[in-house]
């Protein structure tokens, strides 16, 4: 009975989050194609306006709509964060199954890097890269990519580790199948379980991430639309512009809470 | 004694190889020291003159290994921006920064370690569900964002909280510490949830060890075995995922003290870094390496004294 319960909740917050998530896909894609108003289109007469019909989210400093400044900068967020993951996870990946399948005095060097490496909050690891290759979208996704790194090789390797002395795997070298065949067209297929929540997990970290650098004027730099920029902006504004604030935080908070429930609702 | 040896040699190893990489990443940028404080329209044979003096012109190997010797008297040579002495520029941002870490670390800890018992009481009963979801929510708001709404709610709606701006410790050591609890539970409730979230899973696999339904044969009380056994063996791990949070709690100060204008080491990387002042970025880089390096040896090594068997 008690586990049947739980896993209703945990079907229900998975949907939960699943469509908080989705909310913002949808205006994040509309808004790479299409805002309610020009989200550069500035107007005097119009400077911090509370929400109304005309401006959901309100106006800000320059009397633009913070609701098709949202839209955009949810966009760029995403693409972002997506680019992030990616490199992370494919380099990390490679590495990670790489060296776990042969092992030896390569692994165990690169491993000893990689814990290295991990002990580090991303963000400090990407502040250093973006410290060498100064900001921009661009650097911002190498920088937090290259961060993301350590994480995916810790999880694929000690996997690998597991999975390269299963039967499965003996026969296949038993049958003469190349190593990197084997690698990348079996063991790989059979963790998609174990990576795709580090996928997961990782694309929660990268929004957060680029929220952050962003916001400390070391992510995406001015005509780019940012999220984190917005809110580093509308801090001045608080007392006169709140929603200013709160409509940017409030959808990387959604879309970020979306992806934990998640997460949280695939563990058990 | 061997293994602790053992341990502080991989400790300069790694620091070494930090210090490597990192002198050498920032050593590689385009553009010199040399035109950094002379200026664009200095000439040619000036600025020649001053890398000849600053010793620019030595090969690479020679001038890691000055930096290297240097940083371990604490001279990191001077700073681009200030103009003045980076040991003495990061020592006096470290007493904010280190207030924040450590008022922070406080919070995490008393209020993980009983929140995470309550919650591993009954698996998804009420208690625990509630507590997942506002641990998903520590998790997912981004500090920045949480510190602006705290100073919005408390300090401006509700006026509970003095927004007056950072206190000198020197100047009053009562209102420095009460400046920095909005600041210090901005940094401690992500790490907070992370850890009340990793204990509840830890006494939750323990509770159903074999270990516990001896304990509970022999007659013992729930209380008694959740003190005597269950406790004892989660605390272990959760010992070097604490190290980590330590590690975290530093980054998260970073972003922290930007949003509160704390005068302290984060937000004088974050400067340095816009600024390209790279002869502060490295000594904080190496500064932070430290830490966690030091942190997680220790852990490691408190790690192996409770429980021998760890290898």
């Amino acid at each position: 009975m008690r586990k049947e319960s739980s896993g209703k909740k945990n079907s229900r917050i998975l949907i939960v989050g699943s469509i908080m998530v989705i909310v913002v896909l949808l205006f994040a894609v509309i808004g790479l194609f299409w805002t309610p108003y020009d989200v550069n289109g500035m107007d005097v007469l119009l400077k911090n306006k509370a929400p109304s019909f005309a401006h959901l989210f309100g106006t800000d400093n320059f009397g633009r709509d913070v609701f098709s400044r949202v839209m955009q900068g949810a966009g760029a967020s995403f693409l972002i964060a997506i680019s992030v993951v990616l490199f992370g996870a494919v380099t990390g990946t490679v590495i990670g199954a790489v060296t776990g399948y042969f092992g030896g005095a390569v692994d165990a060097v690169l491993m000893r890097i990689n814990d290295a490496l991990a002990a580090f909050p991303s963000v400090l690891i990407a502040l250093v890269i973006i410290a060498v290759t100064g900001n921009g979208k661009y650097n911002l996704v190498l920088a937090l990519g290259i961060a993301f790194i350590p994480s995916f090789v810790r999880v694929v390797r000690s996997e690998m580790l597991v999975q390269k002395e299963l039967d499965y795997v003996k026969n296949l070298k038993l049958m003469k199948a190349g190593n990197f065949r084997i690698i990348f067209l079996d063991i790989l297929p059979n963790m998609r379980t174990v990576i795709s929540s580090s996928l997961l997990i990782g694309f929660q970290n990268a929004v957060l991430s680029e929220a952050g650098m962003s916001y400390l004027g070391l992510g995406v730099t001015p005509p780019d639309p940012s999220l984190g920029r917005m809110l580093s902006e509308a801090q001045s504004y608080i007392i006169f512009a709140p929603w200013y604030a709160i409509a940017p935080g409030i959808t990387i908070l959604l879309l970020t809470l979306g992806l934990g429930f998640i997460s949280h609702g695939r563990e058990k | 004694m061997k293994y602790i040896g053992k341990k502080l040699i991989a400790l300069a190893i790694t620091l070494l190889a930090i210090s490597f990489v990192t002198f050498f990443a920032f050593t590689i940028i385009p553009g010199d020291a040399a035109t950094s404080i002379m200026g664009m329209d200095a000439s040619e044979e000036q600025l020649d003159a001053l890398r000849e003096e600053l010793g620019l012109n030595d090969p690479l190997i020679v001038r890691y290994g000055r930096w290297v010797k240097g940083a371990l008297m604490l001279d990191f040579g001077t700073s681009l921006q200030y103009k003045t002495d980076v040991a003495k520029l990061i020592g006096g941002r470290l007493t904010a920064t280190l207030g924040l870490a450590l008022e922070a670390i406080l919070i995490i800890l008393i209020l993980s370690v009983p929140l995470g018992i309550i919650s591993s009481k009954k698996p998804n009963g009420a208690v625990d569900n509630i507590i997942t979801v506002l641990t998903q929510f520590g998790m997912a708001v981004p500090q920045f964002f949480l510190g602006i709404m705290l100073t919005y709610v408390f300090g401006i709606l509700l006026r509970i909280v003095n927004m007056g701006g950072y206190v000198n410790p020197a100047e009053s050591f009562d209102g420095f510490l009460r400046f920095l609890i909005l600041p210090a539970i901005t940094v401690a409730i992500p790490k907070l949830s992370m850890m009340t979230k990793y204990l509840r899973d830890c006494i939750v696999a323990q509770k159903k060890q074999d270990y516990v339904r001896t304990a509970r044969a022999k007659g013992n009380s729930e209380g008694r075995i959740l003190t005597h056994h269950v406790l004892k063996n989660a605390i272990i791990p959760s010992i070097t995922f604490f190290a980590m949070i330590v590690a975290d709690v530093l980054a998260g100060s970073i972003v922290c003290e930007q949003v509160f204008a704390i005068p302290g080491v984060g937000r004088l990387l974050t400067a340095s870094i816009s600024n390209r002042d790279f002869p502060v970025v490295s000594a904080i880089v190496l500064y932070v390496a430290v830490v966690v390096v030091v942190m997680n040896t220790l852990a490691d090594v408190f790690y192996r004294v409770v429980d021998p068997r760890v290898k």
